[in-house]
């Protein structure tokens, strides 16, 4: 079973930032309350 | 199925993903080098949010440009679908057709001008000035039921001079048409810059994505809206994605399609007329809608069954969607079986109505 390298979770998460509004965490909306 | 079905290579690309994970606690690595690819191919893009449905992108796109705007009010062509959400099927309600489900506050925000008639969105904005949002709209018109229209010289250029006069946003619905006229955007071929632009059908070739690209500008308000949903982050179907589009840069699809498309419309017109019928194709050679002139729809759906009949998969009511998969072999057996459907048809001059 592959597993992921967690090391390239810093570098995965700050490209994300550059290219998915609010990164990986974008579609929640980041500053809007959640229901 | 933009490639065809069963594409090897992008099934195998959403196999390996699968194995690997699927739906799972948070988004994949692959989101990201999906988001990044589409980044680099599409022209207008600089960020990419990702849903399920054409649908999801259309709505979220909205959602984006009220909370960036401040105003309420959207603006769309006529007849112009934008998936099923309760803001847009409002907009398909008249006295004549019932639109279950929705109610006049649905609606209340919703204005439709004709297509091709920027002079027509002019006015709206002279009416209503500083309230519009956006104004969304497919790069050509291609309504079910109706042939299609490609945008007049000078339509996009001036659509898109009045947005940005009057701080409206811009977004391109390519749900359908996208990657057919240009894998970096069909606005790309048709000269303008939006500032959202919707995908779906065809970016994963069949497995469930879509994705909402916009302008840097709208980066930090997207990051602001909910919207989400439970299988929103599949990895296997934006495998799929990144696949495809990697694909359908090797093999430059959009011209490979509109060349067979040309080649398709060209041939099937010709056939019609040797039997003394005519047969217009409108919209994108990629995408062509069909319908035979000067006869009853009835009739036209009559010759639409003597070739499904015959086992060539047409409609009589919607655009087609040419794949990279189609080849001279289809192209010769279709123009076979649509030969015996006029035959079987018999003389045009029974179906002419007035």
């Amino acid at each position: 079973m592959d597993v992921f390298d967690t090391q390239k979770s810093d570098d995965l998460l700050t490209r994300a930032r550059e290219v998915i509004p609010g990164g990986i965490f974008g579609h929640y909306g980041t500053s809007s309350s959640r229901p | 199925m933009i490639l065809g079905y069963n594409h090897p290579l992008i099934d195998e690309a959403a196999r390996a993903q699968y194995d690997k994970g699927n739906t799972v606690s948070l988004a994949s690595p692959v989101m990201v080098e999906l988001a990044e690819l589409i980044v680099e191919t599409v022209a207008a893009a600089d960020w990419a949010l990702f849903g399920k449905n054409g649908g999801d992108s259309t709505s979220l796109a909205v959602r984006v440009a009220r909370a960036a705007t401040n105003r309420k009010k959207i603006v769309k062509i006529q007849e112009g679908y934008h998936g099923v959400a309760a803001w847009m099927m409002a907009s398909m309600a008249t006295p004549e057709r019932d639109v279950k489900g929705i109610t006049d506050g649905d609606g209340a925000d919703m204005h439709q001008i004709p297509w091709n008639d920027a002079r027509a969105f002019e006015q709206l904005i002279n009416e209503h000035p500083g309230e519009i949002a956006c104004f969304i709209s497919s790069p050509y018109d291609h309504p079910a039921g109706r042939e299609n229209s490609l945008p007049d010289e000078g339509y996009w250029s001036k659509i898109e001079s009045l947005c940005r006069q009057n701080g409206i946003l811009l977004i391109v619905d390519d749900v359908r048409s996208g990657f057919r006229i240009n894998i970096a955007g069909s606005n790309v071929s048709y000269g303008f810059t939006p500032d959202m632009i919707c995908f779906g059908k065809a970016i994963a070739n069949g497995y469930p994505l879509s994705a909402l690209v916009g302008h840097e500008s709208l980066k930090k308000t997207a990051s602001q809206v909910f919207y989400t949903g439970s299988h929103f982050f599949q990895a296997a179907p934006m495998a799929a994605a990144k696949a495809t589009l990697l694909e359908m840069q090797k093999v430059d699809a959009a011209n490979q399609m509109t060349q067979f498309g040309k080649k398709l419309n060209e041939g099937l017109v010709n056939i019609a007329s040797q039997h003394g019928y005519e047969l217009s194709a409108t919209g994108i050679p990629a995408m062509p809608y069909y319908r035979l002139a000067g006869v009853s729809f009835e009739t036209h759906a009559k010759w639409i069954d003597e070739c499904v009949t015959r086992g060539v998969y047409l409609l009589n009511y919607h655009n087609h969607f040419i794949s990279t998969a189609h080849d001279e072999e289809d192209l010769s057996r279709t123009f076979d079986i649509v030969n015996e459907a006029f035959k079987a048809m018999g003389d045009p001059a029974q179906y002419q109505v007035a």
